[in-house]
């Protein structure tokens, strides 16, 4: 099965997405997944980088893990708020399953939507693409 | 009349024990059977010469007619019955009434269930408090969150695309089988600590500071290998009594070729891990008076040049975590310094003379007051024993960080110690010493000496420490301490009466009591 995304306005215009994720294998089969979908794929193992990616190229979306080294999601999702020029960008948090105080914590300080882990892969990919109000090709 | 009603229910029972009729039962009464079927039903009264021909006919306990048991009895099932656990239960007073009457062994046997229900969710919420914040179980569970998630993942990409490259799948195929055996090894881990030591702490089992505590107090706090190796150590380094602690710690730094340097806002976290790295360079706090930095100095020392003794006296002490090793082996290096700094006989002797005046002593070897009092614990060399001396160390949470009951006062082990104790009293007076003669129920009297001390936090913002230090003896030996000058021992009246732990206490008239005692 594949399937793009897109602006329905050709692969050019494909829509981008920021995975933050110090879990390896977790990147890898997020980023499978995304680019899979049509997205195009950046990568940020901490939330430094997370911003230093943001800074050089503003993502349409950002997949966003809780629990990482430094800086934690929240801390990276309320300055990415906190930035008018990424007001645009859509955030959804990568929770713990069972923490329902993660979540509440994560939709107050401005994300989108949040999954818990362990999510569904093909939950994921269709969440992003309704976050974006993206079509399928 | 819900004493009255209760009788009814006796008096039918009784008389169904007897195997009488209500008849048979009436003629020996000498009342109507219609009368008696009232007082069965609690429709009339039974007064008292009918409670006399009662006991006397049927040999009954005229005590167990007087309704007190029943009223309690009701007064506890009713308060059971209140629980939420009933919901909407909504039981009349009246049915309680009647069921108390009718069966108050079943009620005493509800009493008991229901008790011991209580007991029990008191435990679970203890249990489930002390999982919830359980450091391992909650790092264990973020890497099973982990794991389970790039298991998941790569399964479902496998099983949604059937036409992935070789490679690929390959790939993928590979990090499943890798997870699953880490995720094998780490459910083994967790079965281990659910089954093995992982849960002690649940079985109520001794903490790593509880292990220390418990082999400090099989040695006396009296370590008489250490010493000899403290007095060897002075000797080495050419040490006389009017040295003053820096040049003690210089002298002693460059004999064990132990570079000591000074940073600022160096917190004492770091540095506890570099005491135990046993490493030949030391990063002290500009912070520290000099008394403190020659204790590190010596306490490092030992950790470098006596890893053998050291070693020997962990094997004796038996201590069965990684923590309480790690703690035992900084106790014995705190010794080594202790006595580095303040040498047995010396130390001993201005003790005496000083009339174990903490402040003085402190000045006189350069040390802080808490080491003092620490020091002062230790002296019982066979032969030439101190004064014995309990001594505690409290935070302003109450809880008890250090203690040892060389007097003979029992400390306690698990919860806060008597709130009449001047050691909490202390932190109200800062900085100023405290007095207290403390009576303890069975008639033991303790001179208590406390006061606060304050350990400052490296520069703005840093949060300060606050302890309580205490150290006494029984009052036999009062008079060797200048804290005993004024105090009238004999006077009972302004003895405070004390205990060890409410739960533990007989006072039970205390205002201050927190915990209804267990002593009857």
């Amino acid at each position: 099965m594949t399937f793009g995304i897109s602006r329905g306005r050709g692969a050019d215009m494909a829509f981008s997405v920021l995975v933050v994720e110090d879990e390896a294998n977790i990147v890898d089969s997020l980023s499978f997944l995304m680019k899979q979908a049509g997205f195009l794929v950046q990568i940020a193992r901490d939330g430094d980088a997370a911003i230093r990616v943001m800074k050089s190229r503003v993502p349409d979306l950002v997949l966003l893990d809780v629990m990482l080294p430094r800086r934690d999601g929240y801390d990276v999702c309320r300055e990415i708020r906190e930035n008018p020029a990424w007001s645009d960008v859509k955030i959804m948090m990568l929770t713990a399953k069972g923490r329902a105080l993660d979540r509440h914590k994560g939709m107050e300080l401005g994300a989108d939507d949040y999954m818990t882990k362990p999510f569904s892969t093909r939950e994921i990919v269709a969440r992003a693409r309704q976050l974006l109000g993206a079509e399928e090709q | 009349m819900p004493r009255q009603a209760m009788l009814g229910n006796k008096v039918r029972r009784l008389r169904n024990e007897h195997g009488l009729t209500q008849v048979a039962m009436a003629t020996q009464l000498g009342i109507s059977p219609s009368y008696l079927n009232l007082i069965e039903h609690n429709q009339r009264a039974l007064n008292r010469p009918l409670l006399l021909k009662l006991s006397e006919r049927f040999q009954v306990d005229l005590k167990s007619f007087s309704g007190n048991e029943e009223a309690r009895l009701l007064a506890d099932i009713t308060e059971l019955f209140s629980d939420p656990l009933f919901g909407d239960l909504k039981l009349r007073h009246s049915e309680l009434n009647e069921l108390v009457g009718a069966a108050p062994a079943v009620c005493r046997a509800i009493l008991t269930l229901y008790r011991s229900y209580r007991n029990v969710s008191e435990d679970i919420r203890g249990l489930s408090e002390h999982l919830a914040q359980d450091p391992y179980l909650s790092e264990s569970s973020h890497q099973l969150l982990t794991l389970l998630t790039s298991i998941r993942s790569f399964a479902e990409i496998l099983h949604d695309n059937v036409d992935l490259a070789a490679d690929r799948r390959r790939q993928f195929v590979g990090v499943l089988v890798k997870e699953s055996e880490k995720l094998t090894e780490l459910v083994n881990q967790l079965f281990d600590f659910i089954t093995g030591d992982g849960l002690r702490g649940l079985r109520g089992t001794d903490s790593p500071s509880d292990e220390v505590i418990d082999a400090v107090h099989r040695a006396n706090n009296h370590f008489p290998e250490f010493e000899v190796a403290a007095e060897r150590a002075r000797q080495e380094i050419g040490a006389t009594s009017s040295d003053t602690p820096e040049a003690l710690w210089t002298a002693l730094a460059e004999h064990c070729g132990l570079t000591v340097t000074f940073g600022a806002g160096d917190n004492g976290a770091a540095r506890a891990d570099e005491f135990d790295a046993g490493q030949r360079g030391l990063r002290v706090s500009k912070n520290l008076p000099a008394g403190s930095v020659a204790f590190q100095v010596a306490q490092q020392v030992a950790l470098i040049s006596m890893p053998g003794l050291i070693e020997r006296h962990m094997e004796q002490a038996v201590l069965s975590t990684p923590g309480a090793r790690k703690m035992y082996r900084r106790m014995l290096a705190g010794y080594f310094a202790g006595a580095v700094l303040m040498p047995y006989r010396p130390f001993r002797s201005a003790a005496e003379e000083l009339r174990h005046d903490i402040d003085l002593l402190a000045q006189s070897f350069g040390t802080s007051f808490e080491q003092v009092c620490h020091r002062l614990t230790t002296l019982q060399r066979p032969g030439d024993e101190g004064v014995p001396f309990h001594f505690m160390r409290v935070d302003i949470a109450g809880n008890i960080s250090k203690r040892f009951n060389g007097s003979g006062l029992r400390i306690p082990r698990y919860g806060g110690a008597c709130p009449r104790w001047n050691v909490h009293a202390t932190f109200m007076n800062p900085g100023r010493i405290d007095r207290q003669i403390a009576r303890l129920p069975d008639g033991t009297t303790y001179l208590n000496i406390a006061r606060h001390i304050a350990k400052p936090g490296d520069g703005f913002g840093a949060p300060d420490s606050h302890y309580a230090i205490c150290i006494g003896c029984e009052v036999s030996f009062a008079r060797k301490l200048v804290y005993a000058d004024g105090l009238a021992f004999d006077d009972a009246k302004i003895a405070m009466p004390v205990g060890l732990h409410c739960r533990l206490c007989e006072r039970h008239d205390c205002r201050q009591r927190a915990y209804p005692s267990l002593v009857r």
